[in-house]
């Protein structure tokens, strides 16, 4: 579904050149949860980027279903870190966004956004403004316009980078549920090497200066996961270990982890 | 005993919030008696000082000048007045926020014309606009074509560089978020460059509404044969201080009646700044 080969990204400015990635491989199958970690500035937002189609690789191939990807993918759904809902539009008029662009006809539109609202548990506030909602109502209204338009990938940028730690284990929850019903490809892209396992079918390790995938690991923890309790199982403390071990390396090589 | 003695003070606190909310109400009442206090002895001393501690030919007196408004409105004299000055005023405004928004809008978004026009459009506003109206006056006569012109040109410096940040400041995030749904440059347009560049507009307009009547005043007090600011050279021709206070307070009517008018219709169009 999407096939990396040899991708490279040099980012120049005057005289200095800036290696984000160097010679990725990595394949990725319809329907997989695959997450992304790694240190600041080891190119792991660079690549969700490249798939997004905001940025061009310098080197090597990215295809998308076959098809390489030039200029912007619009078979994907973005969330990033910071969100992006418009401020002047209310939860509602935000989620429909998606829906105005393809010009679908009010009815429907109201329907859909309903069901959608009530998916993301943000009933009682289509009428509120993103400023008057909270952190993690907001990433459930950016989510809630995300899956709307129905895109095959969603890429995810530490969604939840924000929230405290109680409110991230429920997001993920709410994520692997919306993930079993709506069958998706997700790519998340997290510092916290815990809240990847929780979520993935595999884990990407990525390495810093230059930015390059340092190990591919599956996660063969039972699903479907309870997030509150995954941490628990017998094989977690491994696959968390064998991880940190593979992190560790450029911990304190580029910023913070 | 200690779960008694908390509900007692929750069911204090629970009595609490209507008392809070009358008082609100109370205080608002208060301020406003102050504020009309303030007002009546103002008004006393200025009568009482008038032809006791200062002559009457520099500051006239409450009573003449409400006499001279009551004489002017009654006689129906000052309506081709104000009605010349809120024309001008209006027409300006609409007149130079209109260009102002088109402006900034298409030289926000083009990079291209941008870089061309904004430095023009920079000298020309270092020029200081009251030095124009000799210039307006030969073009377009003392009437009041010469003082809408004036406006226009006031109120499009001060929206225009507001509608032009506005645009150069929208958040690229939002505009990359709408192309990966599928937007087309229109919809990014309509749904994100409009609506984040609109408070900017906004503030400029805030500006510019005391700025019109201050243009169309301007102008009038150069020259021109109607108008309030008219009335206000006219009277100081004629060393007439009731005339003229009578004129100021008119215009400070005007004034205070256009800023309540944008402030209203600020705080629809921007309600979802509200809770910033």
């Amino acid at each position: 579904m999407i096939d990396i080969q040899n991708l490279s990204k040099v980012f120049r400015s005057g005289g200095t050149t800036h290696v984000a990635l160097q010679k990725v491989n990595l394949k990725i199958d319809k329907g997989e949860f695959v997450s992304f970690v790694g240190p600041s500035g080891c190119g792991k937002s660079t690549l969700l980027n490249m798939i997004a189609g905001l940025i061009q690789p310098s080197e090597g191939s990215l295809l998308y279903e076959g098809e390489p990807v030039a200029g912007i993918n619009q078979k994907v759904g973005y969330m990033t870190q910071k969100d992006t809902l418009l401020p002047w539009r209310t939860t509602e008029a935000n989620i429909s966004v998606p829906l105005e662009i393809r010009k679908i006809s009010n009815a429907e539109k109201k329907e859909k956004v309903m069901r959608y609202i009530d998916m993301v548990n943000l009933r009682g506030f289509e009428n509120h403004y993103p400023m008057q909602l909270s952190g993690g109502m907001r990433k459930r209204a950016a989510l809630a316009r995300t899956l709307i338009y129905d895109p095959d990938t969603i890429l995810m940028d530490e969604p939840f980078g924000a929230l405290d730690a109680q409110l991230k284990l429920v997001m993920q929850d709410e994520l692997l549920r919306i993930w079993r019903e709506t069958q998706k490809t997700i790519i998340f892209v997290t510092h916290d090497l815990g809240e990847a396992i929780n979520l993935s079918d595999r884990v990407v390790v990525f390495g810093a200066k230059p930015g390059r995938i340092r190990m591919i690991k599956k996660i063969d923890l039972p699903r479907s996961r309870d997030v509150f309790k995954v941490r628990f199982h017998p094989h977690y403390g491994e696959i968390y270990e064998e991880l940190w071990d593979v992190l560790e390396q450029d911990v304190g090589k580029g910023e913070v982890v | 005993m200690k779960n008694e003695a908390v509900t007692i003070e929750e069911l204090h606190s629970v009595q609490q919030v209507k008392p809070e909310s009358y008082s609100v109400t109370k205080n608002v009442n208060r301020l406003w008696m102050n504020r009309i206090l303030i007002g009546v002895v103002f008004l006393a001393f200025w009568q009482f000082a008038s032809g006791r501690l200062i002559k009457p030919f520099w500051v006239s007196d409450p009573y003449s000048i409400a006499l001279r408004l009551y004489e002017w409105f009654s006689t129906g004299f000052i309506w081709i007045h104000i009605q010349a000055t809120l024309s001008e005023m209006l027409i300006g405004l609409a007149l130079g926020s209109l260009l102002a928004v088109i402006g900034g809008l298409l030289l926000g978004s083009s990079r291209f014309l941008g870089d061309v026009f904004y430095p023009i459009i920079l000298g020309l506003y270092s020029v200081p606009r009251i030095a124009l109206v000799p210039l307006f006056v030969v073009w377009f006569g003392i009437g009041m074509a010469s003082k809408v012109v004036l406006v226009t040109v006031v109120v499009f410096f001060l929206v225009f560089f507001n509608a032009f940040t506005g645009v150069r400041d929208v958040d690229q995030d939002l505009i990359n978020t709408l192309r990966i749904m599928g937007a087309s440059k229109r919809d990014i347009f309509l749904k994100v460059i409009i609506p984040g560049a609109s408070r900017w507009v906004f503030t400029g307009l805030r500006l510019a509404v005391p700025y019109s009547l201050m243009g169309a005043v301007t102008g009038e007090i150069i020259v021109a044969n109607q108008g309030i600011g008219y009335l206000v050279s006219w009277s100081s021709g004629m060393f007439d201080s009731t005339g003229m206070m009578a004129a100021l307070f008119i215009l400070m009517i005007c004034g205070v009646v256009a800023d309540t008018i944008v402030t209203r219709v600020e705080s629809k169009a921007l309600i979802w700044k509200r809770n910033e």
